[in-house]
């Protein structure tokens, strides 16, 4: 298998902060890799370096095997990453209706507007918004505007797709569905993923493998029952023991 | 932490710090190459020191008294329980938007007349006055919006242990205390620039020194260059000051929000002081319509095309710095470091005083081979953009500022190249900030009369400089007519870009 994306020695530094340190870590292809720990953790600065809004102060990022950011340069610009991204705040832009928000990637790479109409049509289809296509974001309800996150991710047809907190605050129920959507979606497209998240659910439904981050350094990486018969560490323990639902 | 900008950014910043230098760094650098030795006496002789001074103590006490009234203005007018409290916010705030010396025309048709007011009137006391009643509005302003910005729960958990006047004293007004020292160096800038209103109060004041040496019959430009330094070394220390008081926070200081929470019940006095306010900066511009409206119907063959060239040239620089601040706006808005050198320099043309840039412009500009753009309105346009850009750049960085980056984000993980993120997200997104940045821009332009008056090209003049230059020996009551026909066409504009705003709500 091979590295979809690969974090080596990567450190990132912010006012004199450390808030990720040394961190290496490998993504293999269609695999759903969970970052998981607690806030200022450095989990958000992971997916920033992969996306390349923010460099690493040391260390280099790979996408698909090619450096794409090293030693504080930003290689490869964001718009060039040929990556997916459901946002914390979902960045629904207010001045664009559903099908403008989920049609945009599509049509920044030149997609002819039939094709793009139809792809639009099936992503929506697929998270359950058929026919919404021309309300404006602020006219949904916060399991809608989800939605059309998740779309919007899904019809950039990437090969890694990247969720920060993507399901926070949301009840529990409608987690529940969104949670079974993400997962038939990631399995469908066999795509990799990097999902953020401090909801050891989360992280157990979707994830075959799970980074557990402290103070910005990776204190152990496993799958969920590695991490149950062998913590590391006290919040290690805490979490794989709410993964095994204890 | 560097966030990633990409190249096309860089470029463009650099393209425009290449622009702002041509407009502001450039006639600077030829005032102090036109700083010839041999004119350097005029620097030597008391007089100019004493003008020095004067227009610094002028600027000065016109700063604390517009902040002396300004503050509790604002604080009224941003929180008060008052009825009608828009529309006395809207008449108090008049004056920002018309040229300082309207006001004195109306004063000195109220007051003039008498042998004691005109002694009051035209005097430095007299001077101070109506510029401190001309410029209060703006310090009202940036404390009403400071404290609009303020989050409600900050303002609640003192309503909690606090009279409402307390609440205003202790938490509200030092809440706002960024955009009241704001207010107070624009106030300052603005009254150190001020050629129009001490003129016709026949006050000496040192841009008039300055101005004198270019607008006579024989050009002294070497003296004007002299005169010109000390001045441009204070602007230095204003732009120093307006650095060292809001640091990186530069777009910050000016968030536009506007949190909905229950007024304050603030008593009588607060209504009382809404319409004093108000009353304030009404009075000279009813006595100045009054005294003209008789003669409005005649205005016409007065006027020539002096609307036109003014609106014309306010349009152009109001676009040009509309489009160039989306790109320098949202720079400085997401804290990009050339984005606020690029500012600061246009902060020095927004604080040099008008006939100082003046110089720098004839100087820089006034030779052969730039006779096409010297000679025509596109001189005035330069000269504009170099004094205004800034304020429209402002705006849009505070409009920025208050949107999380992650619409950005998403459109650039989407693909979105830098020039494509500015059209399809920045700009729609902001459109309202775009519209208020314009709206600024054209008003301070067609409100200008200091910039104009040394650059306009033959024929050309806009209506402020028709009527400055008529108020010196044409009948009084056109020129009252004049000023209404102004008024008029100022507040024609405001209620475009109003009707702008309010369409273009996100």
């Amino acid at each position: 298998m091979t590295a979809i994306v690969e974090l080596e020695g990567v450190t990132l530094v912010a006012n004199g902060q450390r808030i990720v340190d040394d961190i290496s870590l490998a993504v293999e292809s269609g695999e759903v890799v969970a970052l998981a720990g607690p806030s200022g953790s450095g989990k958000t600065s992971i997916l920033r370096m992969v996306l390349g809004l923010v460099a690493p102060t040391r260390g280099v990022v790979r996408l698909r095997g090619k450096e794409v950011s090293r030693d504080g340069r930003v290689l490869v610009p964001p718009e060039e990453r040929g990556l997916a991204m459901v946002f914390q705040d979902l960045a629904l832009w207010p001045h664009l209706s559903v099908l403008g928000n989920v049609a945009f990637a599509l049509e920044t790479r030149g997609v002819p507007k039939r094709d793009r109409d139809l792809r639009v049509s099936v992503a929506l289809e697929r998270v359950g918004l058929a026919g919404f296509d021309r309300r404006a974001p602020a006219t949904l309800s916060g399991g809608e505007r989800q939605r059309v996150a998740i779309a919007r991710a899904l019809v950039a047809a990437s090969d890694l797709m990247l969720f920060d907190e993507a399901l926070a605050s949301l009840d529990l129920a409608i987690e529940e569905e969104l949670l079974a959507l993400l997962d038939g979606i990631l399995r469908e497209q066999a795509s990799a993923a990097l999902y953020v998240s401090h909801e050891p659910r989360e992280a157990r439904r979707l994830a075959r493998r799970i980074a557990v981050l402290e103070r910005g350094r990776l204190v152990q990486l496993g799958t969920p029952s590695e991490l149950l018969a062998q913590p590391r560490t006290s919040f290690v323990r805490a979490f794989s023991g709410a993964l095994a639902g204890r | 932490m560097r966030v990633a900008g990409g190249r096309a950014e860089s470029l463009s910043l650099a393209a425009a710090g290449a622009v702002v230098a041509l407009l502001v760094v450039v006639p600077l650098v030829a005032v102090a190459t036109r700083a010839d030795t041999s004119s350097l006496g005029v620097l030597t002789q008391g007089r100019a020191w004493v003008l020095l001074g004067r227009s610094i103590v002028l600027a000065t006490s016109v700063t604390v008294g517009a902040l002396v009234i300004g503050i509790p203005c604002g604080a009224v007018f941003a929180r008060a329980r008052v009825p009608a409290l828009r529309s006395l916010f809207a008449l108090h705030l008049a004056p920002v938007f018309l040229p300082p010396f309207f006001a004195a025309l109306g004063w000195f048709h109220l007051f003039g007349a008498r042998a004691s007011g005109s002694s009051v009137l035209f005097s430095p006391a007299g001077a101070w006055a109506v510029l401190t009643f001309a410029f209060a509005p703006i310090v009202t302003g940036l404390t009403a919006i400071g404290i609009r910005a303020l989050d409600p729960s900050l303002e609640e958990a003192a309503r909690l242990v606090a009279r409402p006047w307390r609440v205003v004293t202790r938490i509200l007004v030092p809440a706002a205390g960024r955009q009241i020292a704001i207010g107070g160096l624009i106030v300052f800038a603005l009254t150190l620039g001020e050629l129009g209103a001490p003129m016709f109060l026949r006050v000496d004041v040192y841009p008039a020194a300055v101005f004198a040496r270019l607008g006579g019959m024989d050009l002294q430009l070497g003296e004007a260059a002299v005169l010109s330094l000390p001045i441009v070394a204070l602007a230095a220390l204003l732009v120093a000051g307006e650095a060292r008081l809001f640091g990186r926070s530069h777009a910050g200081a000016l968030t536009l929000r506007d949190r909905a929470r229950e007024s304050l019940d603030l008593g009588p006095g607060a209504h009382a002081l809404a319409i004093a306010a108000a009353l304030v900066s009404m009075t000279p511009l009813l006595v100045l319509a009054g005294h003209g409206m008789r003669e409005v119907g005649r205005v016409g063959e007065w006027l020539g095309s002096s609307i036109a060239n003014g609106l014309l040239a306010s349009l152009a620089t109001a676009t040009v710095a509309t489009l160039g601040g989306l790109g320098l706006g949202h720079a400085l808005g997401r804290g990009r470091w050339m984005a606020r050198i690029v500012t600061t320099a246009l902060l020095f043309g927004f604080f040099v005083p008008s006939a100082v840039l003046g110089v720098g412009i004839v100087a820089a500009w006034n030779r052969p081979s730039t006779e096409v753009v010297y000679g025509s309105a596109g001189i005035l346009v330069l000269a504009f953009l170099a004094r205004y850009s800034w304020l429209s750049i402002r705006v849009i960085a505070a409009f920025v500022a208050q949107r999380s980056s992650t619409y950005e984000e998403a459109a650039a993980v989407a693909g979105a190249g830098y020039f494509r993120r500015l059209a399809r997200v920045v700009a729609p997104m902001e459109r309202r900030g775009l519209v208020l940045a314009f709206g600024l821009t054209l008003v301070f332009c067609l409100r200008d009369l200091e910039t104009a008056v040394l650059l306009y090209p033959p024929g050309g003049e806009p209506l402020t400089v028709r009527i400055f230059t008529l108020e010196a020996n044409g009948p009084t009551r056109v020129v009252a007519a004049l000023a209404v026909v102004h008024v008029a066409v100022t507040l024609a504009a405001l209620l475009v870009v109003g009707w702008g705003f309010r369409g273009s709500r996100a």
